[in-house]
């Protein structure tokens, strides 16, 4: 029997909901096809990112220590966070991934190239990598360490976000680790199991307008080579260990086109869909709490870094407030509710939806697993109600840091003294709300379509309904309260 | 030996090799999938090819009894029918295809094999046809007693040592 | 084949001109461009101010070593009559100032991980004070230290 620690793959069909439009963009512009399908393509892609994240690493180490004046603060934490969380995920899927230098080294000595493909018989590929190649620990073939991961990288976060040392410390040793378990793992197993941001990426994209899919099922059912996941001598096996021919959701589709230079029958593409509309199955309890601790992340992180409570933000930065209690308490409080409190929560709210609904013959796991898909939604826009002014506020630093990186006294662009210039900060709030009440919206309408899959009977479906969605409106409460008081 | 390239029962015949010759290939690179990832699961796909191999002699053994020498073809069967495919996209990612679900797989594929030659055969007015299809609803439905039979000894193996 | 071996070349040489290019433009930039700004003969000193125990330093106080340990207080800067000082200022946490009293020098803010520059001619032989003018941490009255300006001509000082 599986134990809570394993992920627990649910025992109930994966229902093909009800088919929603989608676009052929490969159909439609073939030149973006031809331009995934150069064997250069992803090293074009990379190269320019892993100058950035070179720099960086210098700055963070060499530049000045002052997070404000640093490329590796302004840069990471307002541009990137708010361009990743606003833009690429909703609307490219993981497509930060086909850009992301971390995993560029481990790649390149696995396969000891970083353009072309070598053909060959490494086990279970038709290819040829270096390396170990072992097999990832069945126990830990899961998002519990992402989940864990990414918590501890919040608890530490005021010291994160603005001490540029410790920003670089934390992305050196990332790409140390990839580099590192590359050569022992196979493929991509950094970027499957133990990258902290891969781990909300793969929660997120579900809600992206775009996927990756195969064109003709029936295709990959009859295709004997399966080169989209064993690699051919046109492709590498997909890195991330997806089988195209029943892909049914963004998760774990790191959008780095292998399968669309090796499928033999010319059967993959990229589509564009409706927002929030398609991927709506989560399938194990890791996936489930990874919902619950982005959620809660996204209040401490709104409470602690733009909140008024000066004694939080005095417990999160430990380092200079020298509150190691009140950090034990902070560090402590988060993880709680993060992982017990929330999500027991979200469980009594199932408990209750079965009993109010009747719904004895639904298992409370496949209730409790299927409706948590509404926490995605309501947690990525609440992510995003965060990010705003963080960028609208702090934003005129990216102006002056780009003429001196390293506050060095440079000033390349003759940007350098820019000063801070706040955007529209007594608007934050109008720009917030929306966004906080179309996430309640996408996670109410989530909840319907997947309800009228288990529910046939209307009255059972609006009772089993209710528990959730007062819980994600107290939810959409407390953020509103939190922004605009 | 009927020598009509036209003969509905040889087009029948082909067709049913030219699936077993694409199954054998697709459970081949299956088993190789799993190849130094999964030992147990390498070791089912690659029986399970190997049978589609035998069934597929078999067939073309039938097929030189009547018709004379199998023509080669490198035109891949269009049908979908008895064939095999993970069921789970992610099931590498997350280490969640069992030896049983990879029976399991296997059983699906030829019973929906065995269910269209049954159907097939009562829809056909043709009776050489119809007894063609006949013959193979019958070998489909050993290799679906087969996979039944070790689909049972592994569940009896896993109670076994469960208690 | 030809042409794959070629792109492939020429990605390793390009990760390799990043890996190694980026560090030799910032080193050029330290030791060529800032040393050309100005004109021969002139003393740049580029001092960082640090909060935490009131110190001018003339140490690189940067990412690695800020937390780590404390920079080496300066607490005197000789200098010869005559010299034309470039003085690069550096705050490494708060706002601090710069001022040298005694040749009406300043104060010039000093903000955080910003460098500012203040020239001034070291004309008479003797003692200058400069200090930090804004009250910036509890270790504020530390900041300060000396330009000992070596004479030639014992009549002309401070």
């Amino acid at each position: 029997m599986a134990t809570a620690s394993q992920t627990t793959p649910i025992d109930v069909p994966v229902e093909a909901l009800e088919k929603t439009w989608r676009f052929d963009v490969f159909a439609q512009w073939p030149w973006l096809k031809r331009l995934v399908r150069m064997r250069s393509f992803q090293f074009l892609v990379i190269l320019p990112n892993l100058f950035m994240f070179y720099l960086f690493l210098i700055a963070g180490l060499f530049g000045t220590p002052v997070g404000n004046r640093n490329i590796i603060i302004v840069f990471v934490w307002i541009l990137w966070w708010f361009v990743l969380i606003t833009v690429l995920v909703p609307l490219g899927s993981r497509s930060w991934c086909t850009v992301c230098p971390l995993p560029f080294f481990g790649d390149w000595l696995q396969r000891r190239a970083v353009v072309k493909v070598r053909p060959g018989k490494s086990p279970g590929t038709a290819n040829s990598f270096f390396g170990l190649h072992k097999r990832w620990p069945k126990a830990l073939s899961n998002i519990w360490l992402q989940n864990f991961g990414f918590l501890f990288l919040a608890t530490f976060s005021a010291l994160l976000v603005t001490r540029p040392i410790v920003s670089a410390v934390v992305f050196g040793v990332m790409f140390l680790v990839a580099t590192g378990l590359a050569l022992v793992y196979r493929l991509r197993t950094f970027c499957n199991y133990v990258c902290p941001i891969s781990g909300f990426l793969s929660l997120y994209a579900m809600t992206s307008t775009v996927e990756l899919r195969s064109v003709d099922k029936d295709v990959c059912l009859t295709c004997k080579t399966k080169s989209c996941i064993r690699g051919s001598e046109k492709g590498w096996a997909c890195p991330w260990n997806v089988y195209m021919g029943k892909l049914d959701r963004n998760n774990y589709c790191g959008l780095c086109f292998e399968c669309v230079k090796s499928c033999p029958n010319d059967n993959i593409s990229l589509f564009l869909r409706p927002f929030s509309n398609s991927d709506l199955i989560l399938r194990g309890y890791d996936e489930v709490w990874k919902a619950c601790i982005m959620l809660v992340l996204a209040l401490t992180y709104s409470v602690m870094l733009l909140g008024p409570w000066g004694r939080f933000k005095d417990w999160a930065n430990v380092s200079e407030a020298h509150d190691w209690g009140g950090f034990g308490m902070f560090a402590a409080g988060q993880a709680l509710l993060a992982l017990v409190i929330f999500p027991g929560l979200y469980y009594l709210s199932i408990r209750l939806a079965k009993w109010y609904a009747r719904a004895d013959a639904v298992p409370t796991k496949e209730l409790f697993l299927k409706y948590a898909y509404a926490l995605v939604p309501m947690g990525l826009l609440a992510w995003i109600a965060f990010s705003v002014p963080l960028v609208m506020v702090n934003g005129s630093y990216i102006i002056s840091v780009i003429s001196d990186p390293l506050g060095w006294g440079m000033n390349l662009f003759g940007t350098a003294e820019f000063p801070w210039t706040p955007f529209w900060p007594d608007r934050v709030p109008l720009i917030q709300v929306p966004i906080l009440l179309a996430g309640f919206y996408f996670a109410q309408r989530g909840l319907q379509r997947i309800a009228r899959q288990l529910f046939p009977d209307p009255l059972q479906l609006r009772r089993s309904l209710v528990p959730p969605t007062v819980l994600l409106l107290g939810v959409t409460l407390v953020f509103l309260k939190l922004f605009i008081g | 030996m009927s020598s009509a390239q036209g003969d509905p029962v040889r087009a029948t015949l082909l067709r049913a090799i030219q699936i077993e010759t694409r199954n054998a290939g697709i459970y081949d690179s299956l088993a190789h999938l799993f190849l130094g990832y999964d030992d147990s699961l390498n070791a089912i796909f690659r029986e399970m090819a190997d049978e589609e191999r035998q069934h597929g002699a078999d067939l073309e053994l039938r097929f030189r009894e009547r018709f004379g020498p199998v023509p080669s073809s490198t035109e891949d069967p269009k049908e979908v029918i008895e064939a095999p495919d993970l069921e789970d996209p992610e099931a590498l990612i997350f280490d969640s295809l069992t030896a049983e679900q990879a029976l399991v797989l296997g059983l699906h594929a030829e019973e929906s094999a065995r269910e269209f030659y049954r159907q097939e055969s009562a829809r056909t007015p043709d009776p050489g046809l119809q007894a063609v299809y006949k013959e193979l609803c019958e070998f489909e439905q050993g290799h679906v007693d087969l996979l039944k039979a070790k689909l049972a000894e592994k569940r009896r193996a896993a109670s076994s040592t469960s208690r | 084949m030809r042409a794959l071996n070629w792109k492939e070349a020429t990605g390793v040489l390009a990760v390799l001109l990043v890996l190694l290019g980026l560090p030799l433009v910032l080193w050029h930039w330290r030791v060529a461009v800032v040393a050309h700004r100005y004109s021969p003969g002139t003393k740049v000193i580029t001092m960082t101010a640090v909060a935490d125990g009131g110190i001018w330093t003339l140490d690189e106080v940067v990412g690695y070593n800020y937390w780590r340990k404390k920079p080496t207080r300066v607490n005197e800067i000789p200098l010869n009559q005559g010299d034309h000082v470039v003085m690069r200022l550096r705050s490494a946490d708060l706002l601090h100032s710069f001022a040298i009293p005694l040749l009406h020098l300043g104060p010039v803010d000093v903000p955080a991980g910003h460098t500012v520059e203040l020239e001034f001619t070291a004309d008479r032989a003797g003692v200058l004070t400069f200090l930090c003018w804004q009250v910036c941490s509890p270790e504020h009255p530390n900041l300060r230290g000396r330009f000992i300006v070596k004479g030639n001509n014992k009549e002309e000082s401070w």
